[in-house]
């Protein structure tokens, strides 16, 4: 099973809605993104259902030897992973934006959504 | 292009008093998850917050959580009564946060942190217990993975 929620972790930015005052009080922008777990998935909070970390993490679809392999690097090479791949899927969304905007204007405009 | 590496050394090189949070710290420990921006858990006063200003100021930093994108300027951090400061720069996406939930504030911070070193720039980053602990407190669906990934991680260190 995949990593059903790895996408939303990268941050997704609200932009529009907080204000001014709000940034002053102390306003967190995290919290007005919806998210709805699955109910099945609540169970893989709980640490008493009689498996290791490890073995929670495989049910849950995670993939372990990506973790080991992180754990060879050093912190900054981690970083430096992270990095590379977010530049990288930048520059594949630009490039397939220019493509969609080169052969159909209209959906490349709307980022292919309909209005 | 994102350089989340040179944020984190430019805070430690303007002596920002700070604690790597959030899924940077996440990932420093070694998830596999992607994070877009730097958290840190940061000290608010305005002496500090100038840092912030000095180290940024010549990379456009705007609050961009305004609709305007407004500059953050070194008025307003010399004026201070930010709880939290939520910055665009040319490198990325710095969070500066005045507490991090299920931990405190910017001592007990410090208090549950690790010093690292990331090319050259020693820089502390919350334990991994703490950040299970923030991540759990945290609670939302995203925080989910990262808290199994993280727990999986440390068995694995203890296991070593």
């Amino acid at each position: 099973m995949p990593g059903p929620l790895s996408a939303t972790l990268l941050r997704v930015n609200p932009g529009c809605a907080a204000a001014w005052q709000k940034i002053i009080s102390g306003y967190d922008g995290e919290m007005e993104l919806s998210e709805t777990l699955p109910p099945e998935l609540e169970r893989f909070w709980r640490t008493d259902d009689g498996m290791t970390a490890i073995e929670r993490a495989e049910a849950y679809g995670i993939d372990i030897s990506l973790l080991v392999d992180n754990l060879r690097l050093t912190p900054a090479e981690r970083v430096r992973q992270n990095d590379r791949m977010l530049n990288e899927a930048d520059a594949l969304r630009k490039a397939y934006l220019a493509s969609r905007e080169r052969l159909e204007p209209h959906h490349a405009t709307t980022g292919g959504i309909s209005r | 292009v994102k350089d989340l590496n040179r944020i984190t050394q430019r805070l430690a090189e303007y002596h920002v008093d700070f604690v790597v949070a959030g899924g940077l710290g996440t990932l420093l420990h070694g998830s596999a998850l992607l994070t877009r921006d730097v958290d840190v858990a940061c000290r608010m006063e305005p002496d500090n917050l100038v840092n912030v200003f000095r180290a940024f100021e010549a990379l456009r930093p705007v609050h961009r959580m305004t609709p305007q994108k407004l500059p953050f300027t070194l008025e307003q951090a010399e004026k201070g009564g930010l709880h939290n400061l939520y910055l665009s720069t040319d490198w990325g996406p710095l969070d500066c946060l005045g507490e991090i939930k299920g931990i405190g504030g910017f001592r007990e911070c410090l208090a549950q942190s690790e010093e690292i070193e990331l090319d050259g720039s020693l820089v502390r980053l919350l334990t991994l217990d703490a950040l299970i602990t923030a991540k759990r407190a945290m609670g939302r669906p995203r925080d989910l993975h990262a808290v199994l990934e993280l727990e999986a991680i440390r068995e694995k260190l203890r296991g070593r």
